[in-house]
């Protein structure tokens, strides 16, 4: 499992460097000046060509990129052209209110979405199943900026129990900030819990018809035994995969959550930063936004391990 | 030396104008105030937008300012001082100002701001007639000029890039760098990027004690109840108003049509309407393929249903269809260019694209990705379809749109929409219609640059308004811009709000209460 690890690690570092060129690149086909958005438009052309030169926009592609790993390497990210602080600072301000989002919405869709899946599995083709598969494609279907407005009217306007967005730390007052992610996690977690109830529910059902299944009931053991341990663990495997992929669009669908409700996230910071072509800023994102997701698989595979002991890594 | 007697009798008229309300203020409150964007920095100097404005100019002074009309106005200076010459301004201060820091305001701190202003502002250029900044004593600032500029003292008070006054040790930090200290009535608490930014009421603030003056524009006396300010940027319209309706928000700007019809019967809600916040105009490209044709121009001109463009533009804002460069009421108004405005004939349009050099070309019509000027473009584009134009339409994000419209090549036709520059006046077309750097990307004008020194080289307002005039002529004649029309903005606030009034300028909470 060690050396698993460590060349997973090392795999990870190449998907990082790539990651970064690739974003680069990109930055530079792109279309817009960072130098021009922060004069605004009808700034002189010399005052534009200063701030290029302040913040080495000037200069050559490949300068520019080696300088940026040079920093990298030293753990620098550059400086952002239009927030007056470090990239790594402004990142580390942000990340703890996309972290707690995420992982509330994470638990959100873990919870419901594997027991809508199990539920409706169990009472297969009933109401119930019926009714919890249609909950689920609207989940899906539906786009959370608009669950999100929705929310914001019915549990703000209507009646008053939460925020209709904002953020407050948790330092400021814990019950607040639990207050504040309650709305952007459910609105950022239903899409997420559609797709995870469908897997557990089809995973479920091919899995109640295996033999040891049958064999476990005819043993005469409890049904709740029979699905609780046996089968949910066989569940799992799969379920597992698309847990992954459901925290990796969970960090990527904060961007539009975290502008509807006025979050100061990573999301939002991409967003913003993007608008103002703060290339520093969308370059360090991104590479931050790209090591989670690179983990994340990371400890899927290791939990596949954990759950099956058939997977070995040595 | 002669005293501007134009700048006394200003503040006079504006204060009148402006005069507030007799109720009676109440003391303390925390105000929220939702934005529809952020800020792109907190340094004084280098700020230069609508929303920058709303938050740091009730922390910043300058010693000159604008009215409500924006006519230029003393703030930090008691009054200008300007030579027969011409070069030389003179600035008495006033005494006992002091810094968010409790230090007292002298001119080495004006000096070190202005020579600050003029290294690393993007409005900079307003210092290049300067030749030296001085101060020879304590309370009088001096300026020289290296050649006279008319327009010098109402560059000097603009609100775009502030040349707003900082403590001289302030002063030395580089962009960005800088602690938020100046004297205004506001002082800086603390700015999340991203989330929001907050002030409070500075205890310590001098305001201005002149006979006669009462609060208008960023001048006059300015009496602040209120505790603090938290102005959140919310970009999404619906969350704000969701917000102001859930009672999580005092005020909210920019509020859709359909929205504030909804809020009219809303009784804890009160509306306002800001009717000139910009000038939606068009851009055309005088360096490249068809528009390069002064009759394809004017067949563009000819075209268009202001009405139209401008009803779909406004989408429920306030908005007014009328010529000029300035808003109605500006010193400088008047008839020049009404003949070629809202000409609104296709028939005209079509036969000025038959005397032209046309022949189907494509024109790239650059469209940005806000909603006012997606929109009219849709008007736009159908009107010049209707002529026998061949329109091809690219929907951008603004980084992209400034972009390729800051060159000559790729672009024919860009949306945009003129801010500041209709409010306060005629100087801040100058250095968007003349230079390599013109919006038109017109090259060698030179009626318009004679134009333009006439206007620049005389304080006599009789010849500066016939200068103005021909100004507007020519860049109606040449067509370097179409303009659609004057759009407002609509506000909400909780109906306890007192005392706040709209204004082109940004928003302004001295003088404001809860009640």
């Amino acid at each position: 499992m060690g050396r698993y690890l460590a060349g997973r690690l090392l795999s990870t570092l190449i998907v990082l460097i790539i990651v970064s060129f690739i974003s680069f690149c990109i930055m530079q086909m792109v279309p817009g000046d960072p130098a021009l958005v922060m004069a605004g438009a009808a700034a002189p052309a010399d005052e534009v060509q200063r701030i290029r030169e302040q913040f080495g926009l000037d200069q050559p592609f490949h300068v520019q990129m080696l300088r940026w790993y040079a920093g990298m390497l030293q753990g620098d990210l550059g400086q952002s052209i239009t927030l007056g602080r470090s990239v790594v600072t402004a990142i580390v301000e942000r990340l703890p209110s996309t972290i707690a989002l995420a992982f509330l919405s994470f638990l959100i869709t873990l919870v419901f979405g594997i027991v809508a899946g199990v539920a409706a599995a169990l009472k297969q083709d009933s109401w119930i199943d019926h009714t919890i598969m249609t909950v689920a494609v609207i989940g899906v279907s539906v786009p959370s900026f608009w669950i999100g407005l929705i929310m914001i009217i019915g549990f703000a306007v209507m009646v008053d129990w939460l925020p209709a967005g904002g953020y407050v730390t948790i330092a400021e007052s814990p019950a607040l900030w639990f207050k504040s992610l309650v709305l952007p996690s459910i609105a950022l977690a239903l899409l997420q819990m559609g797709l995870l109830a469908r897997i557990t529910r089809a995973s479920m059902i091919e899995v109640l018809r295996q033999d040891f299944v049958r064999t476990a009931q005819a043993k005469g053991l409890p049904r709740w035994i029979v699905v609780g341990k046996h089968a949910f663990m066989n569940v799992m495997i799969p379920v597992v995969t698309v847990i992954g992929i459901v925290f990796s669009l969970l960090l990527s669908g904060s961007v539009v959550i975290e502008t509807v409700f006025s979050i100061p996230g990573l999301g939002r910071l991409m967003a913003t930063s993007i608008v103002t072509r703060d290339y520093p800023v969308i370059q360090g994102a991104l590479l931050i936004t790209a090591a989670m997701f690179v983990l994340i698989n990371l400890a899927v595979d290791v939990l596949y391990a954990y759950l099956d002991p058939r997977i070995h890594y040595d | 030396m002669q005293p501007t007697r134009i700048l006394a009798g200003a503040v006079v008229v504006a204060s009148l104008i402006a005069a507030g309300p007799a109720a009676a203020q109440k003391k303390g409150g925390d105000i929220i105030a939702l934005l529809y964007a952020g800020l792109n920095s907190v340094d004084p100097h280098f700020t230069g937008t609508y929303p920058a404005r709303s938050m740091i100019l009730p922390m910043y002074e300058s010693l000159m300012t604008v009215d409500e009309n924006g006519g230029t106005i003393p703030l930090l200076a008691e009054k200008a001082e300007i030579s027969a010459d011409g070069l030389t301004y003179s600035f008495p201060l006033r005494k006992g100002v002091k810094f968010h820091n409790g230090k007292e305001m002298t001119s080495a701190d004006v000096k070190a701001s202005m020579e600050r202003y003029a290294k690393i502002s993007p409005g900079r250029a307003a210092m290049d007639p300067v030749a030296s900044f001085e101060a020879p004593d304590k309370y009088t600032f001096v300026i020289k000029l290296k050649t006279p500029s008319a327009s010098f003292l109402d560059r000097l008070a603009s609100p775009t890039s502030p040349a707003t006054v900082i403590p001289e040790e302030e002063a030395a930090k580089e962009v960005n760098k800088t602690g938020n200290i100046s004297t205004g009535p506001f002082q800086f608490v603390e700015w999340v990027p991203d989330s929001h930014f907050r002030i409070k009421r500075f205890d310590g603030f001098v305001k201005r004690d002149v006979a006669g003056e009462k609060m208008t524009g960023y001048g006059g006396p300015k009496t602040v109840h209120i505790d603090t300010v938290t102005f959140r940027v919310v970009t999404e319209a619906s969350a704000r108003i969701a917000a102001l309706e859930a009672g999580q928000a005092h005020l909210v700007e920019d509020v859709p049509g359909p929205a504030a019809e909804r809020l009219k019967s809303n009784p804890k809600v009160r509306l306002y309407d800001m009717p000139t916040f910009q000038m939606p105009v068009i851009y055309l490209n005088h360096s490249l393929g068809p528009t390069a044709d002064i009759k394809v121009r004017q067949a563009i001109q000819a075209a268009i249903d202001m009405e139209e463009a401008m009803g779909a533009a406004a989408a429920g804002a306030p908005y007014v269809v009328q010529h000029a460069w300035v808003y109605k009421g500006h010193a400088m108004y008047s008839d020049a260019g009404k003949a070629l405005y809202n000409i609104n004939n296709i028939n005209k349009a079509k036969e000025l694209l038959k005397g032209s050099g046309y022949k189907g070309e494509e024109i790239v019509f650059n469209v940005g990705n806000l909603g006012f000027m997606t929109r009219y473009s849709v008007v736009v584009q159908q009107a010049l379809k209707e002529a026998g134009m061949n329109v091809k339409v690219n929907t951008m994000d603004l980084g992209t749109l400034f972009s390729i419209s800051n060159k000559d090549e790729a672009w024919h036709m860009t949306t945009s929409g003129f801010g500041s520059q209709p409010f306060l006046g005629p100087y801040m077309y100058q250095q968007i219609t003349t230079g390599p750097a013109n919006l038109a990307r017109r090259k060698g004008d030179t009626a318009l640059e004679a134009a333009w020194a006439k206007f620049d080289g005389t304080r006599d307002m009789a010849v500066k308004q016939a200068a103005w005039n021909e100004i507007t002529q020519r860049t109606y004649d040449e067509v370097y811009f179409v303009k659609l029309g004057d759009l407002g903005m609509k506000y909400a606030a909780v109906s306890n709000l007192a005392g706040f009034r709209a204004y082109p300028g940004s928003l302004r909470f001295w003088d404001a209460w809860l009640e």
